[in-house]
């Protein structure tokens, strides 16, 4: 699940956002890891 | 212990300090641009007279327990209490104050407690920086009364605040008005920033009411003045400390935006003013357009000077309580483990416990109980409920109720006390019918320090407290909260007083502890986590009798958040997960399927928060390896129980209302019995043949 367990923060919007992670790469990433694509996960993330 | 102003006031240093304040809050706002530069325009001329010449903090201790709390209900306008703490010489520095608002910075968009030194509490939420500077002027009475001996005032401070048109109009604020009115807080002062316009538009669209007379009628001493005039904020500020019996308010008129073009505008509320906005506004205050966050070293230094005396002050105070700790060694020893939140060594070696098999008792029952076990020993536990001592159990016996001394002359004619004596020592704080309020005071004294601070009331209110409770998770307050009448169990009073909804609606509260015990040793053993816990801990308790379980086959304890009741061997052919008066439930349903050849497991999860920090290997030891099959049985919605119970499993809730009945009448009617959750187990195990038996028996 990608969510927020937590409280948030104080800043730009967009940057809070991404700060905790709602980005699309966090959530292709996600699945990738539900199909056990390990190493395609990593490499989304660290694409950039 | 009137502060006395400078003999004569230096108007044009004067003048500069507050345009100082107003400028280095818009040029933080316009650095960020995002944030509210019309407050700290309008307010600055009184946060400068109160800073100054009237508080007592110490920058460099700012824990220092004797100082005078501020309180900026008005959140939003946070760039003023920034640059105040900045400027007065706090660990706050310039580059923080150019950081306003961005992420990680010590300067969030509100003021939020142990993010920057010198924000005594968290406020934002309209209406609860109000109630919390209730809170903390019960505690400052609280621990004044208890505390001070005879030539040794150690507790005796102040608690201001700035309060606006937002705050009064939350009726949290009322209730919290007529509560510190009725108690006659005297050491409480907010000056309300009454300049008349909101965010949407001026107050004359909603808020049209008289003011000085609604706080005059519930016992305030209401002074009404210009806030922009600086000898009538000192002269007002005077007369608030003098009036010891009453709570006070400052009425102020100021200027929204002052200075700026859209000064006495809405526009000015929450919106930055711009480049031109910013220099508009420096040329008109007489203040020099550049640099950015220009203080001249003249007005650095007279504000540094207030942090200075402060220092002084704290130091002289410091020396009063070494010697107060020598003459009074066991009373200083007390109000220092108070202060480092440090529960005193046994404080819980009375607590009592059952035999597994005695007579049922409920759980509110059981916890008034051990409230009245550790109470002695915890001399700075106090609190009370919302009008409801008889039915939350949650009265000290013989403990003193908190009153005004002054307020009735023959306490002997009240009814509902809780015995002991009336007056600012009593422990047993009587919040009356506001629940809310009930909940920011409680919160004010947890900031404030010094004082364990509970609530009561039923669970079904959980909703009028959910503001905060939410804040006392967010900012690490330690209060607990108890919430007795827990399920539609509750019965004839029906389905507006049968909570359903308010167990998962806590537990989705980051950072907050629910704990919802199966028995009166459960119970006992939450109250131990809770008076443990850093921050805030929800203790929910069965207004019906329960009975005492049987834990001699009991794997973990309630501390895990959930362990094994019974049924601890490995592989289990199901497992039942109860919470609270269904725990008893299911061990009725496990002795129906092991009948029937079903060898099923009983797990108690009192805390799905406190099971949340076991590791994985506790947590598959206590519900089973995956695929395990797996019923949770609890008188609430279900959502939220797929998570331990998986795709396989079942959810024995209550998605719907209750209804008006015999308590045990509602429950069965709803499907609360053993057999409706042995034929759950039973489907979703693996014997559909089984349950097809148990639901014939009908037993």
């Amino acid at each position: 699940m990608v969510g927020i367990d937590r409280y948030g923060a104080s800043g730009p919007g967009g940057e809070v956002l991404k700060h905790f992670g709602f980005t699309p790469q966090r959530v292709a990433a996600t699945a990738l890891r539900v199909l056990g694509q390990e190493e395609l996960a990593v490499e989304i993330e660290t694409a950039e | 212990m009137s502060a006395v102003a400078p003999p004569a006031v230096d108007r044009k240093l004067e003048t500069e300090a507050i345009n100082a304040l107003r400028v280095l809050s818009i040029d933080a706002v316009q650095a960020a641009n995002s944030g509210h530069p019309g407050l700290p325009l309008g307010a600055a001329p009184m946060a400068y007279v109160l800073f100054t010449e009237f508080m007592h903090f110490n920058p460099k201790d700012p824990e220092w327990p004797n100082r005078d709390r501020f309180i900026l209900s008005a959140g939003h306008g946070s760039a003023l209490l920034y640059s105040l703490l900045y400027i007065t010489g706090y660990d706050l520095s310039l580059d923080e104050l150019k950081r306003f608002r961005q992420l990680g910075s010590k300067t969030p968009g509100h003021p939020e407690r142990l993010h920057a030194p010198g924000i005594d509490v968290t406020t934002g939420p309209l209406g609860q920086g109000f109630a919390n500077g209730v809170g903390m002027a019960i505690a400052e009475r609280f621990l004044a009364t208890t505390f001070n001996r005879p030539g040794y005032d150690v507790i005796d401070h102040y608690i201001y605040g700035i309060v606006s048109d937002g705050d009064l109009m939350e009726g949290v604020s009322a209730e919290a008005a007529s509560l510190a009115g009725h108690l006659g807080l005297g050491k409480l002062i907010y000056l309300y920033d009454q300049n008349e316009i909101t965010l949407a538009g001026t107050i004359g669209v909603s808020f049209s009411e008289d003011i000085p007379s609604r706080f005059r009628a519930v016992g305030w001493h209401v002074q009404e003045i210009d806030g922009m005039d600086t000898d009538q904020v000192r002269a007002a500020l005077a007369a608030a400390q003098a009036e010891t019996e009453r709570p006070s308010l400052i009425c102020a008129r100021t200027v929204i935006g002052f200075g700026s073009p859209k000064a006495d505008t809405f526009g000015v509320h929450g919106a930055p003013l711009g480049a031109e906005g910013v220099a508009k506004t420096k040329e008109a205050l007489g203040y020099p357009l550049e640099p950015a966050f220009y203080v001249s070293d003249n007005v650095a230094a007279y504000f540094r000077a207030a942090g200075e005396r402060g220092a002084e002050k704290d130091a002289d105070w410091q020396r009063v309580f070494r010697t107060y700790a020598e003459a009074y060694p066991e009373l200083a020893s007390t109000l220092r483990l108070a202060w480092d939140n440090t529960l005193p060594d046994g404080w819980d070696s009375d607590l009592p416990s059952w035999e597994p098999g005695s007579k049922p008792i409920s759980t509110r029952k059981a916890s008034g109980e051990v409230i009245n076990a550790f109470a002695p020993r915890v001399p700075t536990f106090i609190g009370g409920s919302a009008d409801l001592n008889p039915s939350t159990n949650t009265a000290m016996k013989g403990a003193g109720d908190f009153e005004s001394p002054a307020a009735v002359l023959n306490p002997s004619s009240e009814q509902g006390l809780s015995g002991g004596d009336w007056g600012y020592a009593g422990r047993n704080i009587h919040f009356g019918i506001r629940e809310h309020a009930m909940g920011s005071a409680a919160n004010g004294m947890a900031a404030h320090g010094g004082v364990i601070p509970f609530t009561a009331t039923f669970l079904v209110f959980a909703d009028y407290m959910r503001p905060p409770i939410r804040l006392a998770a967010l900012s690490d307050l330690k209060v607990i909260f108890v919430f007795t009448h827990d399920s539609i169990a509750v019965g004839e009073d029906g389905p507006t007083h049968e909570p359903v909804e308010q167990l998962l609606s806590l537990r989705a509260i980051p950072k907050l502890v629910t704990i919802r015990p199966a028995d009166a040793n459960e119970t006992a053993d939450a109250w131990r986590v809770a008076m443990s816990l850093v921050g805030p801990c929800v203790l929910i308790f069965s207004r019906q009798d329960l009975p005492v379980l049987d834990r001699s086959g009991a794997w973990g304890t309630v501390a895990d958040g959930a362990y094994i009741i019974s049924g601890a061997e490995a592989d289990p052919d199901v497992v039942l997960i109860g919470t609270g008066s269904e725990v008893d439930l299911a061990v009725g349903a496990a002795a129906l399927l092991g009948e029937r050849g079903l060898r099923a497991r009983v797990v108690s999860m009192p805390s799905w928060e406190l099971f949340d920090q076991r590791d994985d290997a506790f947590r598959e030891r206590v519900l089973g390896p995956a695929g395990t099959p797996r019923v949770a049985v609890e008188a609430g919605v279900t959502l939220g129980w797929e998570r331990f119970v998986g795709e396989r499993g079942a959810v024995v809730g209550i998605d719907r209302y209750g209804a008006s009945g015999p308590g045990g009448e509602v429950l069965k009617h709803f499907g609360f019995t053993p057999q409706r959750v042995a034929v759950s187990a039973a489907l979703w195990s693996v014997s559909t043949a089984t349950a097809h038996r148990v639901r014939a028996a009908k037993c």
